[in-house]
């Protein structure tokens, strides 16, 4: 009686044992399926930044702004808000991206035009800019019209000040972006966390 | 023979079996019946009128077969949003999207690429191109009815599912306000049960009731039904092609006799509002009507087979004869016998009764060579006098005179000469004819300044404070004024001006647009303009706005968004004082414009397209605005041919139809163009038919016991046909006294206008009403002014503030718009002496943004010693603008009118309550206009405690507003509350419960309350004015009015994004709070 009790506690521990494992491993799949999914739904924008600049250049240099993806949605606005340091950076405007927009014309597309004002931006060391489509949605941003190697938004155009030294960092962060969708839940903002941002840096070099 | 029978036998069995064999495979449907196509019915009109599709052919009831719709792929069209799966069985239904897209490209031959579209799914929106409509001012019905969702609202296109029988009617409009109209509506024809039907069946020969109705409302309101009287419906073999109209009874019953078997159609157009624009759609419907084909009856022949009379004025020379002969239906008649008589006179006016054998009915003839119906014998034209053919009304002669009576003669085959002639006769003349000719008194002008008076007195008692506006406005204060009513200094007008410059002065600034009063309607200047001109005040300055610059500095393009009414009523105006545009072409383009929309006719109408039928009221307007241009031969040309139009539209009641209606808004304008033009309208044979003049005609409107005018006879007193009649009775009047024309200003003695001191521009200072008395309050005075030019090198900026004793200055900032200098200030002897210039780089200063007034300076002051119940009086004053250091040059500075810059503040000790009206909605955009935003400023409050009103009917939880409280330096609340709340109560102390919990919030442009104001917000206002969702809450409207007008436009959306990229600029609603406390 004890050997055929014994013999079923053996069972009971395999049989526990295999669904624990059987569990252990649905959990793993979920959790993978899980980071998965959040990565394919993970939309960024991302300043991009030279890992140096040299304190030589004297010239202008743009920085691109690039999105990774967009939704399902059409985004008939954006707009961002960029923290920048003034007092070594001069802020000169903004220039054509590559990621397109809906219109009217025969191409069937066409590159916003952002609104933003040069001085408020150096004045207050951030850069504004909004893009709004007042037909509310005929002239959207749509990832139809987004691809892997044509996802800047815009290109931020710069200027080293001569106040700035080797050694310094100027960071680009971005403190508020959205690309809004009339539906606001198809909307992708960094308040709602349907947005990421990768802020730039920039190092002074020699 | 066995074998044979059994052979036999066995064919047959196999011939059998093969049949079945053969029909077997016989295809079912050979046998069956063709099932009948589903189909939907569409409709779609412009201005009351079907619009045509590519073939030229009326948009009525167009049928659409759903088969033919299930080919259209959303998806090809970018429109895969708005497919819709209503049942969720995984097929796409289709919708009436599907057939907006059939009828666009297919039906009307355009391409569906020129549609704008926004909107998400379940609020599609078409912002214009549809049908080559121009804009998105267009509603639709569905079956009868607005297609209402469970909450009232409208399901848009892309939710409408279609059914066999379905009809849609498209109705586009002009008029911005359409909807708001009590005469707005789609019009159907209905059957005794009231059930609406686009189809009808009738027998020949059976008078055949058809109801006419209207269905208004809707869009959240729900439907209303009213039956249309005195409505003109038509019938012909096709819309457009009448055989003859009827009009509606009381009940809107349109009775139709058909005599012929066959298809017919039945339509009306559709007709005025209150506004005297197109407010409601055509309707349509076909009758099928069977029987046997009814032959009307013949009229008795009389006995005597011709019968003519000519009548003449009293004391006019005549010169007339009578001629017969057989072959009369020739050409003219030239040659024949002898006269048997001849009467000589100048012919004015000719009146002919001609009864000849088989005439359908008897014949007028007034003048004007008439046709007779198609089915008649006879083509009646003309006179021929001694030989020689004359129209009717183009005769000459003379020598003797007549007086009145008649006069008869008898007439044999072939004898001279008839007085007219007929075509197509076919039995030849008959031998005894008898001429009557009648001589009959000459019309003398009537007297209608009694009906006048009366009108004049029951406008005076009724209207007795005209104010900005179409009904009890501005026309009311013309009828007065050019009436001779009141004389131009009464209180009446002065205290009306006295509104019009309150209402000028916020209404400009909220339009922003150069002194425009409407960004689209540029009649609402010229409206205001009339009335003011005609009490003599100068339109160029009316507060601090002129009303005509707008005219050159908007441009033509935006006199034209009102199409001809635009130009026509921008000539009256401009002309009614003689104004001066910067735009010298101005005048000549409206000119241009109207003669370009000139009807094949010779009269105008609303519609662009000259095919429509013209319309007396458009055609009088524009004969009046064209009236002081008709040296310029193109003017005169058209205006020629006008009048003939005018004359050629009069009906044989003396009266004139609008849209299908005989109205008195059509008499009056047809006066007030004749009486221009000097045309007396009562004794002008144009505007007699039958006896009736127009001004007959128009007194049939009269209400005797209200002395009020009635739109259409029987349809009871009318605002606007009281003022448009009132105004044509005095037009008609002045010409009867040799006074200026109603529109000709000459008579009018103008007021001389002082200009402002130096500049355009006026300060003033915004300020508490009621301050703490403990010593260290502190509170902000805000400067502001009312306009700015960045193109005038302004280099600095200087005031004085007087600060009375008690008070000191702790702080001053300059507004977040001012830019290009550096701020300097003292306080010293009570005055605080304040300047901003850039000392280093001498720079420009300017201000960004469009929106005025626009904040300068922010003043903290702080209170030291000061007594409660004190009146604290500060003043700005001493403000300039320089733009060079030469102060011997006149031009260097710029005063600054600073009269409106002083303010008071009380010191109080106990909390006290400061009330102010931020704004009041005006029913145009999403504010409505029974609501206001209040702003209460509270005393001795810390923080952001919950503050609740409550005065024992009404409790009132107001939102702190952080941005207020911050530029007023006192705690400040909002709430939009009912427009009729007294102002008072908010004063009043005991009304307000606070806690200590935290209040809820209010902050300008963050539409979604999420503390960040980004593009989100700005597309929140955009889909806000598209109307897209549901109208905006209390809280949506506070913090979408970011302007501090009565509405919630484009003018908010931009001001958000200037905001934003300025910035976190300051919104004008604030820098407006400072300034609505007394």
């Amino acid at each position: 009686m004890a050997k055929v009790l014994k013999k079923n506690k053996k069972i009971c521990f395999i049989v526990g044992g295999a669904i624990l494992v059987c569990a252990v491993l649905l959990c793993f799949f979920l959790i993978l399926k899980d980071g998965g999914e959040q990565n394919k739904d993970t939309h960024t924008l991302t300043v991009e930044t030279p890992q140096k600049i040299s304190i030589s250049e004297t010239d202008t240099f743009v920085l691109d702004v690039t999105v990774s993806s967009f939704g399902d949605a059409i985004y008939p606005a954006a707009s961002m808000s960029i923290a920048f340091d003034a007092s070594r950076l001069e802020f000169l405007g903004i220039e054509e991206g590559n990621v397109f927009i809906k219109s009217d014309n025969t191409s069937g597309q066409t590159l916003p035009e952002w609104s933003y004002n040069t001085a408020a931006c150096n004045e207050s060391g951030r850069i504004n800019v909004m893009y709004l489509d007042m037909t509310g949605g005929k002239n959207a941003f749509s990832k139809d019209l987004l691809a892997e190697d044509n996802n800047v938004v815009l290109r931020l155009k710069f200027r080293l000040r001569g106040s700035v030294r080797v050694g310094d960092v100027c960071d680009l962060v971005i403190e508020d972006a959205v690309f809004a969708a009339s539906d606001e839940t198809q909307s992708l903002a960094m308040t709602t966390n349907t947005l990421t941002v990768k802020n730039g840096k920039l190092v002074i070099g020699e | 023979m066995k074998t044979t029978k059994k052979s036999m036998t066995m064919k047959i069995v196999s011939i059998m079996l093969s049949i079945i064999m053969i029909a077997g495979i016989l295809p079912i449907a050979v046998f069956a019946t063709e099932p009948a196509q589903e189909m939907a019915y569409i409709s779609a009109s412009h201005e009351g009128q079907f619009i045509d599709d590519k073939n030229g052919s009326p948009m009525a009831y167009v049928g659409v077969a759903l088969d033919d719709l299930t080919a259209i792929d959303l998806d090809t069209y970018g429109l895969s949003d708005y497919k819709y799966d209503k049942d969720g069985d995984g097929n796409y239904e289709i919708t009436l999207l599907h057939l907006y897209i059939y009828v666009h490209e297919v039906i009307c031959g355009k391409d569906w690429s020129d549609v704008s579209i926004s909107g998400g799914a379940g609020s599609i929106y078409f912002a214009g191109g549809l049908f080559g409509f121009e804009d998105e001012n267009l509603r639709y019905n569905y079956n009868g009815a607005y297609p209402a969702d469970e909450n009232g609202w409208g399901f848009t296109a892309d939710r409408i599912v279609l059914s066999d029988g379905d009809f849609i009617e498209v109705a586009h409009f002009s008029d911005w306000n359409f909807f708001a109209d009590s005469a707005y509506g789609f019009h159907y024809f209905t059957n005794e049960n009231d059930e609406i039907n686009i189809s009808y069946s009738a027998e020949t020969g059976t008078a055949f009731p058809l109801k006419l109705i209207r269905v208004g409302g809707g869009m959240g309101m729900g439907d209303t039904t009213t039956a249309e009287a005195g409505y003109t419906v038509y019938y012909g073999s096709s819309i457009g092609n009448a055989i003859d109209s009827v009009t509606t009874d009381d009940d809107g019953v349109a009775s139709i006799t058909f005599s012929d078997p066959g298809t017919y159609y039945v339509w009306c157009n559709g007709g005025k509002g209150d506004s005297d624009t197109i407010v409601s759609s055509p309707a349509s419907a076909t009758v099928t009507v069977t029987g046997e084909a009814v032959i009307p009856e013949q009229p008795d022949i009389p006995e005597e087979k011709t019968d003519i009379k000519v009548t003449i004025d009293e004391g006019m020379n005549f010169n007339a004869s009578a001629y017969c002969c057989d072959d009369c239906y020739t050409e003219l008649f030239y040659s024949g016998d002898e006269p048997v008589t001849s009467v000589n006179t100048t012919i004015e006016k000719w009146e002919c009764e001609f009864h000849g054998k088989n005439p359908p009915a008897e014949y007028k003839v007034n003048n004007i060579a008439v046709s007779a119906p198609n089915n008649a014998d006879y083509i009646v034209k003309g006179a021929t006098i001694n030989g020689n053919y004359y129209a009717f009304g183009e005769a000459e002669g003379s020598s003797e005179t007549y007086t009145v009576g008649t006069y008869t003669v008898k007439m044999n085959k072939n004898q001279w000469g008839a007085a007219i002639y007929a075509s197509n006769y076919e039995d030849g003349i008959p031998e005894d004819i008898t001429i009557h000719i009648h001589i009959e008194a000459k019309r003398v002008a009537q007297d209608v300044s009694e009906v006048l008076d009366a009108t004049l007195a029951q406008l005076a008692a009724t209207v007795t404070e005209p104010a900005f506006g179409t009904n009890a406005g501005e026309w009311t204060v013309l009828c007065l004024a050019r009436g001779g009513y009141f004389a131009k200094d009464n209180a009446y007008f002065t205290d009306y001006y006295n509104r019009i410059v309150a209402t000028v002065n916020e209404t400009a600034a909220s339009v922003n647009m150069n002194g425009a009063l409407h960004k689209n309607k540029s009649t609402e200047n010229s409206r205001l303009i009339v009335a003011l001109s005609a009490i003599g005040k100068d339109a160029t300055a009316v507060g601090d706005w002129n009303l005509v610059e707008g005219y050159s500095a908007n441009g033509f393009t935006w006199i034209k968004k009102q199409g001809i009414n635009g130009s026509i009523w921008a000539l009256i105006a401009l002309d009614s004082g003689n104004y001066q545009t910067t735009d010298a072409t101005i005048r000549q383009q409206c000119i241009d414009s109207i003669l370009s929309l000139q009807h094949d006719d010779g009269g105008w109408s609303l519609m662009a397209n000259k095919t429509y039928a013209s319309d007396p009221d458009i055609t009088g307007m524009a004969l009046t605005a064209l009236y002081p241009y008709r040296d310029q031969p193109a003017v005169a040309e058209a205006c020629e041919k006008a009048f003939t139009c005018l004359s050629e539209m009069q009906h044989e009641n003396g009266t004139f139809a609008s849209g299908g209606s005989e109205c008195s808004e059509s008499c009056a304008w047809v006066i007030v163009a004749s009486t221009t033009w000097g045309i007396n309208p009562d004794t002008d044979s144009r505007f007699i038919k039958n006896g009736n003049s127009v001004v007959d005609a128009l007194l049939t409107h009269y209400l005797e016991e209200s002395d009020t005018f009635e739109h259409i006879v029987g349809a009871g007193s009318n605002g606007m046909a009281t003022d448009q009649s009132c105004y044509a009775l005095v037009a008609y009047d002045r010409l009867l006294n040799e006074q200026p024309a109603l529109f000709d200003y000459s008579d009018v003695t103008f007021e001389t206008v002082t200009p402002p001191a130096t500049t355009d521009f006026s300060a003033t200072l915004g300020l508490p009403e009621k301050v703490d008395r403990v010593p260290g309050t502190t509170f902000n005075g805000v400067v502001s002014v009312n306009g700015w030019d960045n193109e005038a090198g302004y280099k600095l900026i200087d005031l004085i503030v007087d600060v009375p004793a008690g008070l000191s200055v702790t702080n001053v900032t300059k507004g977040n718009r001012l830019a290009g200098g550096a701020l300097s200030y003292n306080l010293a002897d009570g005055k605080l002496r304040i300047v901003y210039f850039d000392a280093n780089e001498n720079s420009d200063l300017t201000t960004s943004g469009n929106s005025f007034p626009v904040e300068l300076f922010t003043i903290t002051f702080c209170v030291e010693n000061v007594t409660v119940g004190d009146t604290l009086s500060i003043a700005v004053t001493n403000m300039s603008l320089k733009n060079s250091s030469d102060s011997s040059d006149d031009a260097s500075v710029e005063n600054i009118v600073t009269d409106e810059a002083t303010e008071n503040i009380t010191i109080v000790e106990e909390r006290t309550f400061s009330a102010g009206v931020l704004y009041q909605g005006d029913d145009v955009d999403l504010i409505p206009a029974d609501k206001k935003a209040v702003v209460i400023t509270v005393t001795q409050l810390e923080g952001t405690k919950k503050l609740t009103f409550n005065d024992g009917t009404t409790t009132v939880e107001f939102k702190y507003n952080a941005e207020i409280s911050e530029k007023m330096g006192v705690t400040a609340y909002i709430a939009l509350v009912d427009a009729d709340m007294d102002m008072d109560a908010f004063e009043n102390a005991e009304n307000f419960t606070i806690d200590e919990a935290d209040a809820d919030s209010i902050t300008f442009g963050d539409i979604n309350g999420d503390g960040v104001i980004n593009a989100q917000d700005a597309l929140a206002v955009v889909d806000m004015w598209l109307r897209r969702g549901d109208a905006p809450t209390d809280d949506g409207i506070l913090t979408a009015n970011v302007n501090g007008d009565g509405r919630i436009d484009t003018y908010d959306v931009l001001g958000i994004v200037e905001a934003f990229v300025y910035n976190d600029r300051e919104y004008a609603i604030v820098t407006k709070a400072t300034t609505i406390f007394d």
